[in-house]
């Protein structure tokens, strides 16, 4: 049995019921960890065009929180977060470990970090939550752990970090800087509400305290549920329609997860890619419109390629203009990030910063089975050439491991950390 | 009709399985639910569930356990005393005012647990006291105590260690009668927690 790559996420019964967890399941189909917890399947969607849009909201008859009632599913053979559709609000934290730290205190750790993270998701208090009703809210919180190579030398098990675990090498456009790069741990934390992620991601630092002190935090936005129509696509800082080409991750669970039944402790597991990267929204302000279309490939109005109509046309990129130069610049990033090579291909789950004027850009996620394999290639052709590059600049850099999710009973990174 | 709904009575079970476990072999049919025919659990003990057990993380000296202990049962139970192999000392405390301020001792009487009711221990409220703590509690471990009731049986919990900065309340006059290594609690205000009193105050 295929297990479903997404998470099942449940949205809450009809009746508007104070406090009270709704069991009417909203799943995308598929194997699910969720057993009993689950009451029946009322709808299923998803598919490419979903997926890194806004979610679907029903009719008239919804509960006014709606969105803040849904639920994903914590267990399963893969973390949330990943596969999840992207909620509205991200907080993502790099953590280091303290000095001393080793196997067993990892092993509490993530004893620790999975309670809190399957108690918040489901809307309960996190154990010793100091504001426990802020829990109530659980909006699709997602909570995503990722381990940097820190974790592997500090669980003296360098010989189980897949070889792709490494800093990425350095690119001719990067102005990387230590204080948004690295880290042992990553926590990906994601809801549909700002005050729910803050809440969490609170939990988990603190409880992880002892353990681990926090390197770097990058807050990162999407649309929020209910402001744009269904399976729009989101808009990124600079006003590019941002998703079009991204992968399914139904239809293309290989290219992010090492696939379930698979040997080792990272089956079910993937990888994050993780760039902060700026851009010179003032600069930008000067390029006309036929020029921003120009470096993309694609239209600010729709997304739709230069070649095509429609958003989720295929672009021509042969397709010459009266001149003879191809109507998709040969520079245009989605020329550049475009390869024949089925394999180099990943998720992008970005987000949106802005953290005041001037300091703009993206919070760059992507999740593949490989980094070496899928991420590295189309990195280094961007790095060559890309138009974009005139206005956008990594500022930061980390890589991690994501282990697989947690199956009933089992502690995130048990097979890791036992195995 | 109302199938995709899971009742609070078995999600409250199905948790408090997690983070309970019942001594005596006898007890084991009760530590879900009450029995479903209105007959009465064989002991006290088997009347109660726990949920969310949980203890502040301590290096050594005092600490407690807290959680939602609920009588399934329809008559009420008195937990008389507890005791862990973490603590030298076991006991269970309450709030008491003490000239306008709280302060926590010794429960005389124990703790009771009226039938069919949720009962909390928490900081600031009802505890499980442990003193004189030794090795240290740290976060992500497990703790376990032993809470015996009137008629003899006795409850296992199991509470996760958590970090926590709360619960640094002050220990009452009657504190006094606990052994000398108790003293440094002996606060009677509420600016605990800071300097030298970290992490020895419950
Ligand atoms: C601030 C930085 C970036 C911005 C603003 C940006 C923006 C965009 C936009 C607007 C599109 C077209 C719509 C879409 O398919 O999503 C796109 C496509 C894409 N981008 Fe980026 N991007 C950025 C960085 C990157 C990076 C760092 C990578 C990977 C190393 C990357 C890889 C891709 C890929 C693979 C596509 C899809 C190409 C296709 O198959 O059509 N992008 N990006
Ligand atoms: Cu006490």
């Amino acid at each position: 049995m295929t297990a479903d790559p997404v998470q099942p996420e449940q949205l809450p019964a009809d009746g508007p019921g104070p406090g009270r967890p709704s069991r009417r399941g909203f799943l995308r189909g598929g194997a699910t960890f969720l057993g009993g917890a689950i009451g029946g399947a009322a709808a299923t969607f998803g598919g490419t065009a979903a997926w890194g849009a806004t979610r679907p909201s029903s009719s008239s008859s919804e509960a006014p929180d709606q969105a803040g009632r849904a639920t994903v599913a914590f267990r399963g053979p893969r973390q949330p977060g990943v596969g999840t559709t992207p909620q509205a609000f991200a907080t993502l934290l790099a953590l280091d470990l303290v000095d001393g730290s080793d196997r067993e205190s990892l092993v509490r750790l993530m004893r620790i970090w999975t309670d809190d993270a399957e108690r918040l998701m489901a809307g309960r208090p996190g154990l010793a939550d100091t504001e426990p009703e802020l829990a109530a809210v659980p909006a699709r919180l997602t909570v995503t752990v990722g381990y940097g190579p820190g974790v592997f030398a500090a669980a003296d098990l360098p010989g189980r970090a897949p070889a792709w675990l490494r800093p990425l090498p350095s690119f001719g456009v990067d102005r990387l800087a230590d204080a948004w790069s690295g880290g042992d741990l990553l926590l990906q934390v994601c809801a549909d509400d700002p005050v729910t992620v803050s809440h969490a991601a609170r939990v988990l630092v603190k409880q992880a305290r002892t353990f681990a002190r926090p390197r770097w935090l990058q807050r990162g936005f999407r649309n929020s549920p209910g402001t744009v129509a269904p399976g729009t696509t989101w808009r990124n800082p600079m006003g590019q329609v941002d998703g079009t080409g991204n992968i399914d991750p139904a239809a293309e669970p290989h290219l992010i997860w090492h696939p379930d039944g698979s040997a080792g402790w990272l089956a079910g597991g993937t990888s994050a890619v993780v760039r902060r990267i700026a851009m010179d929204l003032d600069r930008w302000d000067e390029v006309d419109r036929a020029g921003r279309e120009n470096t993309i490939g694609r239209r600010l109005s729709d997304g739709s390629p230069l070649t095509g109509r429609h958003e989720h046309d295929t672009p021509d990129l042969e397709a010459k203009g009266p001149n003879g130069f191809g109507v998709i610049d040969a520079a245009a990033h989605i020329r550049r990030s475009r390869t024949q090579d089925p394999h180099e291909r990943f998720l992008r789950r970005p987000y949106g910063y802005d953290d005041g004027p001037g300091d703009t850009g993206l919070v760059f996620v992507s999740y593949q089975a490989d980094i070496d394999r899928q991420f590295l290639p189309v990195q280094r052709r961007l790095d060559e050439l890309d138009l974009l590059n005139e206005w956008t600049t990594p500022i930061g850099s980390a890589i991690f491991a994501v282990p697989p999710g947690v199956g009933p009973g089992e502690y995130l990174g048990q097979a890791l950390l036992e195995g | 009709m109302n199938r995709s709904t899971i009742s609070p009575a078995r999600t409250l079970a199905a948790t408090a399985v997690l983070g309970l476990t019942l001594l005596p072999a006898a007890c084991t049919a009760g530590s879900e639910a009450a029995p479903e025919d209105g007959a009465a659990p064989a002991t006290d003990a088997a009347a109660l569930t726990v949920e969310d057990p949980w203890a502040k993380a301590v290096d050594d000296g005092m600490t407690a356990v807290f959680g939602t202990l609920t009588n399934t049962s329809g008559h009420d139970v008195r937990l008389v005393s507890a005791e862990s192999a973490a603590a030298g000392s076991t006991e269970l405390h309450e709030f008491v005012d003490e000239g306008g301020s709280p302060v926590m001792q010794e429960a005389g009487d124990g703790l009771l647990v009226p039938a069919e009711t949720s009962f909390t221990l928490e900081p600031g409220g009802p505890h499980v006291m442990l003193l004189g703590v030794t090795d240290p509690l740290e976060p992500g471990e497990e703790v376990t105590v032993a809470v015996t009731a009137e008629d003899g049986s006795e409850l296992e919990i199991t509470a996760p260690v958590r970090s926590f900065d709360g619960a640094n309340e002050s220990y009452g006059q009657d504190g006094d009668a606990q052994d000398g290594s108790m003293d440094s609690m002996d606060h009677s205000d509420q600016d605990a927690g800071d300097g030298s009193d970290h992490g020895e105050d419950m």
